[in-house]
């Protein structure tokens, strides 16, 4: 596509410096996301996924910092801007929906107020007019009797209410790209449902562009367009949802398809990866995956595959790929 | 029929809710609520809803880690409840568990060694050679390293972890296995290997399994059978195949449609089951699916329906045939 995505990101570097030395946490990550679409982030804990999303928001805390890349929103660099011109950005232009309410959400607060404070600052209206817009907001993720929750503190609410509030309460500035780091992971599969569903409802009417950050395949194949699979701090594929899961191109994405049961699909032994996922700090010199991978070569150990396009639109970082 | 290793019979389990000066008990939470299952020599139930349903109290009470409220349960022929002191620590080399958080279920001062030789060194087996002899080989057969037995929990990673309560589970020769949630902490490449593990293992040594989990995935998986809970009541009961291919509650049918599917690209949601899972200390009357149901009638609310059906299938609803999805 010749149009500028909505999102660019260039290079990002996130690191954090501990007692054993800085741990590059994301290493070099670049994607970008059209206007409108669904960019599903995959990947296994402890691979980045998050801290990429926080990286973007800018609210990774000390001892991190993001130390290289560009993060271009609408073609301006929000890395280069100001703490305050920031604040402006996070929550009115950009949102995020995090993955656990109960501790995302202030406990002594009631939401009301909690939307209130956002709404305010980003709206600039008065408080009459930001109590009607929040209450507006829940009723619109579906929360019942809206006027009387808009009083409610967090824990008065259950895990799905409170998820909903915390999606309007994301929403309620009209942002153009909202990131959902894990939203349904801490909830039943009939409430994750509920929760999908409105995502994409409102993801339609509000023309939103969505990072949905997961380590459900399932999730992540239903709800996006694009997937970006990481690994160790690193982009291992990114392609289009359905070319990713029919051709998987990347050892890692492919045994990571296969290793989950599939429902409705009968194998007696399911494949598996061996060993487990290196800690941040023992990285390897090469490619992260190369002690687990199957199809490792001499090369694998000493550098860093590129990311490249072997089709159009499908994008993989490996050297010897499937 | 013999090869019934484990029998329950009207389990109930009410947790007290007391309040005030005198703690008077004001109400209750029926986290079971009337379950009765049977669970055969070697195969594997699962126990499937959503959190709240009860399945986690179900499991710990079949081997009365919680006492029951009321019923009966049979072990091997013989009741389970009666018995006492010597008796029932005799009878509990028999089962086992395995917990769901690896986190939380090893204690961090003990070695794996030691952790793995409890179970032995509670139940008085063999010597103290052979029983170090034993922690050795259940190392290998979980696939850890030898040279493991004497690291700390917290050198673990989860995965590994999960082993080593596995080792301890099996550590007496257990004939039944309730595995809570064994792979709900694990990540997804994690998970493989140990339902994999769990396989090998139910075939080396003739286990029988009570597998709880929230994944029908990993049930449809794992499980021989199949027990779908609602609110402290099993709605639905069946053979794998016959539940997935043939759900008839339509609750069985509404957890089924939620399931993300992997590698079928982006659609539109369907339109899902609306509602919460209601407070199980006030239950809704009559079958307590009924506020979320979509095919609701008037008996629905006056009525609790009863577990019944042809043969293995069985369900408890009023209506005659679920209409298919």
């Amino acid at each position: 596509m010749s149009i500028q995505p909505l999102l660019e990101v260039k290079n990002l570097e996130t690191t954090f410096r501990t007692k054993a030395g800085p741990v590059r946490a994301v290493n070099n990550v670049s994607y970008d996301i059209h206007k409108g679409q669904t960019l599903g982030i995959v990947g296994e804990s402890g691979c980045g996924k998050s801290v990429t999303s926080y990286s973007l928001m800018r609210l990774i805390e000390h001892p991190g910092r993001v130390t290289g890349g560009q993060v271009l929103l609408n073609g301006r660099d929000i890395l280069k801007l100001s703490e305050g011109a920031m604040e402006e950005v996070r929550g009115g232009e950009m949102a995020m929906i995090f993955q656990e309410p109960m501790t995302a959400l202030n406990p002594v607060l009631t939401i009301g107020f909690q939307m209130d404070e956002q709404i305010m600052k980003h709206k600039k209206c008065s408080p009459k007019e930001s109590k009607e817009r929040a209450i507006e907001m829940l009723r619109l993720v579906g929360i019942p009797s809206p006027e009387e929750r808009y009083n409610s503190y967090p824990h008065q609410l259950s895990g799905g209410m409170r998820q909903r509030a915390m999606i309007a309460m994301a929403l309620s500035c009209d942002p153009t790209f909202l990131i959902a780091d894990e939203p349904t992971t801490a909830l039943d599969v009939t409430i994750q449902a509920q929760i999908l569903e409105l995502i994409q409802n409102l993801q339609e009417k509000l023309n939103m562009t969505v990072q949905f950050i997961t380590h459900d395949l399932g999730v992540i194949s239903e709800i996006s367009d694009r997937v970006m699979v990481m690994y160790g701090g690193q982009t291992c594929e990114q392609a289009d949802t359905s070319e990713l899961f029919l051709n998987p191109s990347h050892p890692y994405t492919a045994a990571l398809i296969a290793s989950r049961p599939k429902f409705g699909e009968r194998v007696q032994r399911l494949t598996t990866i061996e060993g487990s996922v290196p800690a941040p700090f023992e990285l390897p010199k090469g490619c992260p995956f190369v002690n687990r991978c199957s199809r490792v070569k001499s090369e694998c150990a000493g550098t860093k595959p590129p990311l490249i396009e072997i089709r159009p639109g499908h994008k993989v970082a490996c050297f010897n790929p499937l | 029929m013999d090869n019934i290793i484990l029998e329950a019979k009207n389990i109930k389990k009410h947790f007290p809710i007391k309040k005030g000066l005198l703690l008077r008990e004001v109400a209750s939470v029926k986290a079971v609520d009337d379950v009765s299952l049977v669970v055969h020599k070697g195969e594997t139930l699962g126990l499937v809803g959503e959190s709240g349903c009860g399945k986690s109290t179900l499991g710990r009470t079949l081997i009365r880690l919680y006492e029951p409220t009321a019923g009966e349960i049979n072990f091997d022929g013989q009741n389970f409840l009666k018995l006492k002191g010597e008796d029932l620590r005799k009878k509990r080399k028999n089962m086992q568990m395995i917990f769901q958080d690896p986190y939380a279920s090893l204690d961090p001062r003990m070695t794996v060694g030691q952790i793995i030789r409890q179970p032995m060194d509670i139940h008085n087996v063999g010597s103290a050679t052979e029983r170090d002899q034993r922690v050795l080989e259940l190392i290998e057969l979980v696939g850890l390293r030898k040279a493991h037995v004497n690291r700390y929990p917290h050198e673990f990673s989860g995965g590994q972890r999960q082993r080593i309560s596995i080792a301890r589970a099996i550590a007496l020769n257990p004939e039944l296995i309730i595995c809570d949630e064994p792979v709900s902490a694990l990540d997804v490449s994690i998970q493989a290997q140990i339902l994999n593990l769990l396989k090998d293992l139910q075939e080396k040594l003739s286990l029988t399994y009570v597998f709880i989990s929230h994944d029908l995935s990993v049930i449809e998986h794992t499980c021989d059978r199949i027990a779908v809970m609602y609110l402290g009541k099993i709605v639905e009961i069946a053979s794998r195949d016959e539940l997935f291919k043939n759900p008839q509650h339509p609750y069985t049918q509404a957890l089924i449609g939620a399931i993300p599917r992997v590698g079928q690209g982006k659609k539109k949601m369907k339109k899902s089951l609306g509602g919460e899972v209601p407070s199980p200390i006030n239950p809704p009357s009559g079958c307590t699916f009924h506020p979320r149901c979509p095919y609701k009638m008037d008996i629905c609310s006056q009525k609790v329906p009863v577990l019944e059906g042809s043969g293995t299938h069985k369900k408890s609803c009023w209506l005659e045939k679920a209409p298919q999805v």
